[in-house]
C-alpha cells in the first residue's frame, strides 16, 4: 500500500516536470519561429493551425516547402492539392474547368492556371466592395394620393354637405 | 475582262453591303444560350447592374435596371418577397437574388405581343423589335420575372458613353443604338457580345464570378456542368411552367 502511494507521488512529480519539458519543446518549435525573419501578414490565413501554428499547416517546418497536411511536399504545379484541404468544392469546379479557367470568351478555354496564379496564399483577403446605391422606389401612387386626395376629398364634402343642406330645407318646409 | 473586272467590282460591292448590313454571326438553331448564377458567390454588389446601364444605353436618369438584386430571407426562393432597395450587402443572414430576363423557352411574353414584336431566336434570345413594338405593355403584365420595362421617355445618356451596338440584339436597327421612347425593352443576353463568343457584361463584370454563361445543349459548357454537378440547381417560378433559362445554382 505504501509502496503504490510512493510510486503514484513519484510518478505524479516526473509528470509534473514532464510537463513544462513538453511544453519547452512546442514553444522551441515556435520560439524557431517564422515571425523572427518574416512578418506575419496572412489575412484570414492567421486563423489556421490554432492561430499559433499557420505557417506550418502550409509549410514543412524544415524544408520550408509547402506540403499537404499528410506531409507529402508539393510543387508550383501541384499546389492546388494543397488548397484542395480546405477549400474542396472549389477545387472540384477548378477540375471539372468551372473555376478559373474560363477567359473573355465562353466557347475557348484559357490555359489552365494553378489557384496560386490568380490567388495569393499569403493574403486570400477578398477586398471588401460596398454595394451601389438601389433603384429609386416607385414614388407614383404616393404622389397620385397627394395630388388628387385633397380635391377629391373637398368635392366629397362639398356634395355631402349640399344634398344634406337640401334635405333639411326641404324638410323644413 | 472589261466584263470580270465589273462583276469583281460588283462581287466587292456586295461583299461590302453584306459587311455593313450585319457583322454578327446568325443565330444558329444548336445552340441554347443559358446562364447560371452562383447565389453561394453572389454579394449583392450590383457592380453587374450598373454595367449593364452602361453596356446597354439604358437612360441614366430613367430609372430603369434591366437587372434586379433582390436581398432573400433564407428558406425562400421566391422573389416576390425580396427586397429589392437594400443599402447594405452582404448581411450576414441574407442571400442575394439577382434576377433578370429569364429568356424563357415558353415565354408568356411573347404570346401575349399583338403585334408580334417579340419572339424568340433559334438560339434561344427573347428578342423585341423595336421598330414594330407599340408600346401597349401586354407583354410586361404577361411576365412573371418584372423583367420588362418601358421607355417613358428617350434614353438620356452622355455621348461619350454610348455603347455602338448595346441593347441592340446584334441586328442591325434604324433606331440603334439608342431606343425610341414609348416602347418596352429588356435584357437581351448582351446579343451584339454573345453572338460573337464573348461573354455577356454583367458576366465579365463579376467580380465574385457568381456568373456564368455558355450553351445548354452542349453537355462540356461550364454552364451545363454546373447544373449537373452542383448540389442543388433550381429556376425561379417553376410552377409556371416558363422553363428559364437561367439556372440558380448553391
Amino acid at each position: 500500500m505504501k509502496f503504490k502511494a510512493i510510486l503514484a507521488i513519484t510518478l505524479l512529480i516526473i509528470s509534473m516536470a514532464v510537463i513544462p519539458v513538453a511544453d519547452a519543446i512546442s514553444k522551441g518549435a515556435e520560439g524557431l519561429n517564422c515571425l523572427a525573419c518574416h512578418s506575419k501578414k496572412l489575412g484570414v490565413h492567421s486563423q489556421l493551425g490554432n492561430k499559433q501554428y499557420a505557417c506550418q499547416i502550409c509549410h514543412d517546418e524544415f524544408i520550408m516547402k509547402p506540403h499537404i497536411l499528410n506531409g507529402t511536399l508539393v510543387t508550383n504545379a501541384t499546389i492546388s492539392n494543397l488548397c484542395d484541404s480546405c477549400h474542396h468544392e472549389r477545387y472540384v469546379d477548378w477540375t471539372l474547368g468551372i473555376h478559373g479557367r474560363h477567359g473573355l470568351n465562353y466557347t475557348a478555354t484559357s490555359k489552365i492556371q494553378s489557384c496560386v496564379t490568380c490567388h495569393d496564399p499569403h493574403i486570400p483577403d477578398i477586398p471588401e466592395i460596398s454595394p451601389l446605391p438601389p433603384p429609386e422606389p416607385p414614388e407614383r401612387s404616393t404622389v397620385t394620393l397627394i395630388i388628387f386626395f385633397p380635391p377629391a376629398l373637398a368635392l366629397l364634402m362639398g356634395v355631402i354637405f349640399v344634398t344634406v343642406g337640401f334635405t333639411r330645407k326641404n324638410g323644413d318646409r | 475582262m472589261g466584263l470580270g473586272l465589273l462583276s469583281l467590282a460588283g462581287q466587292n460591292i456586295i461583299g461590302f453591303l453584306k459587311v455593313a448590313q450585319s457583322q454578327e454571326t446568325p443565330s444558329r438553331n444548336t445552340t441554347k444560350y443559358g446562364m447560371v448564377i452562383d447565389v453561394g458567390a453572389c454579394i449583392g454588389c450590383r457592380r453587374c447592374v450598373y454595367a449593364c446601364i452602361k453596356e446597354n444605353n439604358i437612360g441614366r436618369d430613367s430609372n430603369i435596371q434591366w437587372i434586379r438584386v433582390f436581398a432573400m430571407e433564407p428558406g425562400t426562393t421566391d422573389m416576390d418577397s425580396g427586397d429589392l432597395y437594400f443599402e447594405e450587402a452582404p448581411v450576414k443572414g441574407k442571400w442575394y437574388l439577382p434576377t433578370q430576363c429569364m429568356h424563357c423557352e415558353s415565354p408568356p411574353c411573347v404570346d401575349v405581343c399583338p403585334v408580334k414584336a417579340t419572339w424568340k431566336d433559334p438560339d434561344g434570345i427573347v428578342v423585341i423589335d423595336y421598330d414594330k413594338c407599340i408600346g401597349c405593355r401586354y407583354c410586361m403584365a404577361a411576365c412573371p420575372y418584372w423583367a420588362r420595362h418601358f421607355n417613358w421617355k428617350k434614353p438620356e445618356v452622355p455621348t461619350a458613353e454610348i455603347t455602338r451596338e448595346g441593347g441592340t440584339y446584334g441586328l442591325p436597327f434604324s433606331t440603334a443604338p439608342l431606343r425610341p421612347f414609348g416602347v418596352v425593352e429588356k435584357c437581351t443576353f448582351c446579343a451584339h457580345r454573345t453572338r460573337k463568343g464573348m461573354h455577356p457584361r454583367c458576366v465579365e463584370i463579376c467580380p465574385m464570378g457568381a456568373r456564368h454563361f455558355g450553351d445548354l445543349n452542349d453537355p462540356d459548357s461550364e454552364v451545363s456542368k454546373l447544373i449537373k454537378t452542383r448540389r442543388q440547381a433550381f429556376r425561379l417560378k417553376e410552377y409556371l411552367g416558363t422553363k428559364s433559362q437561367i439556372y440558380y445554382v448553391v
